[in-house]
């Protein structure tokens, strides 16, 4: 006992239950001194690794009992415009479950949100972690838009590519082929030597049947080789005279194909460098869909961002679920609970947005990134009171990510009697309109699956006053389109948003269209002509000689028809003549 | 470095039992492979206070262990996963993740659980190790470290004389 004693001395130091309590106290201590720092660092961490830019946290702080939050003046950096918040959250109160933290899942019952505002001015722009992908449209949108400039036709054909010129070269190059076929064809039919050879033939066989009856009867024998030899030509130039009609067809076409194909050079370079009447069709599509297209990348780039918050990247290995946390190293591997539970839930938001066009209050509910956990989608339903810029408005939504190989989403948006007020309709440098005062009545529903995005925004705006710019620069088009626009009062948009998550179209369609239409459609045609002219010269200076040189190179095609013809005749003479010579006895042919 | 250095050759050259320093060592191994707020953790630490192991040592250890736990995570997070998703254990796991001790110690983590099983497995074999090391290295080369200047450096220092002040009261290891 007393060596169990001494060997329990030896390796028991009680002393250092008082240091273990001393150090434990000093380390919850100095947790509860820094906790609100280090709840507002957390905070601005995972905020900044979600968004992709600079997350800033005012002040957080916590209270112990009850367990619970406030987070004062969040600021969330815009990825896109880095002076800029695209959110701003004045207060943020919320109470966590504490039972439920112990077993590290974060469950909020309600959050209340106050003063949330968007596109604030920031102090110092905020860092930008992850840039958001450049639009690949962006090129395309300015390159939709008409030029409204006659180009220089010199640089124009520099950077086209004419295909007139080859193809012409093609035919040249195709013609004389068969032109030297026919050639050797023709020149291994009877020459003049062989026709003399049976005009002698001929005449040798009228001499004999003047020698009596036993001239005859050789004339008879001679006469049947005459026939023979004869029919054999005739017959081969028939057969050759056959064949070059096929050839001297397809030979025109050729020519024809060729000469047709400078003006479908021109035609396609003046479609290319100005208005075409598909064009002038829909110009709200070349003139606002640039700026739709932009609204709608930055509602996909938020989606995008905040997809993390709707569902996680899991894997099923068995009978057990293999997720990345929100925060830390390594996976976390699910088992199955007793009372499932996410580990993420944030059951309400009541928040009050402003925007700048007046209050908005209303709920988001269930936040998690287990959906699927806790059988029920995220919804949100907000509606505008008091404000100074509309009537009355709503926006409503679900995404359902409880199958997230199957997501659900869809939104609804209605504006009545917005006051819109120097709103960009066209950032176009050539033609920028904007919506200078209109009252408007907009009405957008989108839908997203796992394979599909569809949307459809249909904008009625009345008492418009539309401005595009008065510079007067863009020509006679632009100011053909500022006069026309000038004059509307009450237009309606449609934009029309279909195709995969990763590649959808934008298609806008206006009875502004019909407006513009007809007050450039004149302008429009007199610049076309003016380009086609300037095409043609340029065009047809390169292919005028290289197709005169065709041309010919057809009539030498032809003649070889001609030699043809005339050895037909030739010999259809001499079997007439060699027939007769027999005194109609013999048949030659 | 050199003062974690010059620690780490104040504690060799202490009086202090090789086998104090050593099992210091092991716990060391653990603490610095699991999370630093966590059941486990607490329990290591009330174990190294209570326990006669010298605490500077542990100290040390830890700090270079959480070190190597970094490097170590592809490592860890493969073991941990393996055993997490084996099936045979999967009612364990089950068990264990309906507790909320358990949960609070996040054992279904694949670097918690790898570190875990890690630090468990190579806390004896380093245990002995460093034991067997500290004793051969007394034995042949701390004559020739005492002559070292760096040595006769730290045995001049402040810090050394309250270290072994503390020392001759436990708090280093020694009784």
């Amino acid at each position: 006992m007393g060596m169990g004693g001494s060997g329990m001395k030896r390796w028991i130091r009680w002393p250092g239950l008082i240091g273990f309590t001393i150090f434990v106290v000093v380390v919850v201590a100095l947790w509860f001194l820094f906790m609100d720092t280090l709840v507002r660092r957390a905070v601005e961490k995972a905020g900044t690794a979600l968004v992709g830019a600079e997350v800033d946290l005012a002040r957080a702080q916590v209270t112990l009992v009850p367990l619970g939050v406030t987070l004062s003046g969040l600021q969330v950096t815009d990825p896109s415009a880095p002076s800029t918040n695209s959110i701003e959250v004045l207060r943020i109160a919320f109470r966590l479950d504490s039972l439920n933290l112990f077993r590290r899942k974060v469950i909020i019952d309600e959050m209340a949100a106050e003063g949330v505002r968007f596109g604030t001015a920031r102090k110092r722009p905020g860092k930008v972690v992850v840039p958001p992908p450049k639009p690949p449209e962006a090129k395309e949108k300015e390159a939709a838009l008409p030029s409204f400039t006659v180009p220089d036709v010199k640089k124009v054909l520099q950077q086209e590519k004419l295909e007139s010129p080859a193809l012409i070269e093609q035919a040249q190059a195709d013609l004389k082929k068969k032109s030297e076929a026919w050639q050797k064809t023709v020149a291994s039919m009877p020459d003049k030597a062989a026709l003399d050879a049976y005009q002698a033939r001929v005449q040798k066989l009228k001499e004999t049947q003047k020698g009596g009856l036993k001239g005859l009867k050789g004339a008879a024998a001679d006469a049947l080789a005459l026939s023979k030899d004869l029919n054999r030509d005739l017959d081969s130039v028939k057969k050759a005279k056959a064949s070059f009609g096929t050839d001297l067809a397809a030979a025109k076409a050729l020519v024809e194909k060729a000469e047709r194909s400078p003006l479908e050079d021109i035609r396609r370079i003046a479609d290319k460098y100005s208005i075409s009447s598909e064009g002038l069709q829909n110009l709200s599509q070349a003139l606002f869909g640039g700026a739709i297209r932009s609204w709608v990348d930055s509602g996909v780039l938020w989606y995008s961002r905040l997809k993390p918050l709707l569902e996680r990247s899991g894997e099923k290995k068995g009978n057990v679920q293999v997720v990345k946390p929100l925060r830390g190293r390594g996976v976390d591997v699910r088992f199955r609970e007793e009372r499932p539970l996410p580990d993420f839930l944030i059951s309400t938001i009541k928040a009050s947005l402003q925007p700048e066009a007046g209050t908005f209050t209303g709920t988001i509910r269930n936040i998690t990134p287990d959906q699927a956990v806790l059988g029920a989608p995220l919804t949100f339903s907000f509606a505008g009171s008091g404000m100074k810029d509309a009537q009355a408005a709503s926006i409503t939504g679900r995404l359902d990510h409880r199958k997230a190989h199957l997501p659900d989403d869809a939104l609804d948006i209605a504006v009545r009697g917005y006051q819109a007020n120097n709103l960009a309709l066209s950032s176009a440098a050539s033609l920028p309109i904007s919506l200078q005062e209109g009252v408007m009545d907009l009405e957008v529903k989108g839908r997203r699956d796992a394979k599909t995005v569809s949307a459809r925004c249909v904008a009625l705006v009345k008492g418009v006053r539309l401005n595009a710019g008065g510079d007067g620069s863009g020509g006679a088009f632009a100011n053909a389109i500022r006069s026309s626009l000038a004059k509307v009062s009450s237009f309606s948009l449609t934009a029309e948003i279909a195709g995969t998550p990763e590649n959808y179209g934008v298609r806008i369609s206006s009875d502004l269209d019909r407006v513009m239409r007809d007050a450039a459609g004149g302008v429009v045609r007199e610049y076309r002509d003016r380009l086609e002219k300037e095409l043609r010269q340029a065009v047809l200076e390169k292919t005028e000689t290289k197709l005169a040189g065709l041309k010919e190179g057809l009539g030498g095609l032809g003649s070889q028809g001609g030699k043809l013809d005339g050895l037909q005749d030739r010999l259809n003479s001499l079997i007439k003549e060699a027939g007769s010579s027999a005194g109609g006895k013999i048949k030659l042919r | 470095m050199i003062k974690m250095i010059a620690n780490l050759l104040k504690i060799l050259n202490s009086d202090a039992d090789p086998s104090q320093i050593s099992l210091a060592l092991g716990f060391a191994l653990v603490s610095g492979l699991l999370p630093f707020i966590s059941p486990l953790s607490l329990l290591v630490l009330f174990i190294v206070f209570i326990l006669r192991v010298n605490l500077s040592a542990y100290f040390l250890g830890t700090a270079f262990f959480t070190g190597i736990a970094y490097l170590l995570d592809p490592l860890l997070h493969r073991i941990g996963l393996a055993l997490l998703t084996a099936a045979p254990l999967e009612g364990l796991w089950t068990a264990l993740y309906n507790s909320t001790i358990w949960r609070i110690q996040r054992f279904n983590n694949s670097v918690v659980m790898g570190g875990l099983v890690f630090g468990v497995l190579c806390f004896v074999p380093l245990v002995f190790l460093s034991n067997a090391l500290i004793r051969r290295y007394r034995e042949h080369v701390l004559a020739w470290v005492r002559k070292t200047r760096l040595m006769q450096a730290i045995r001049l220092s402040k810090f050394y004389d309250i270290y072994s002040k503390v020392s001759g009261w436990g708090w280093g290891g020694q009784a």
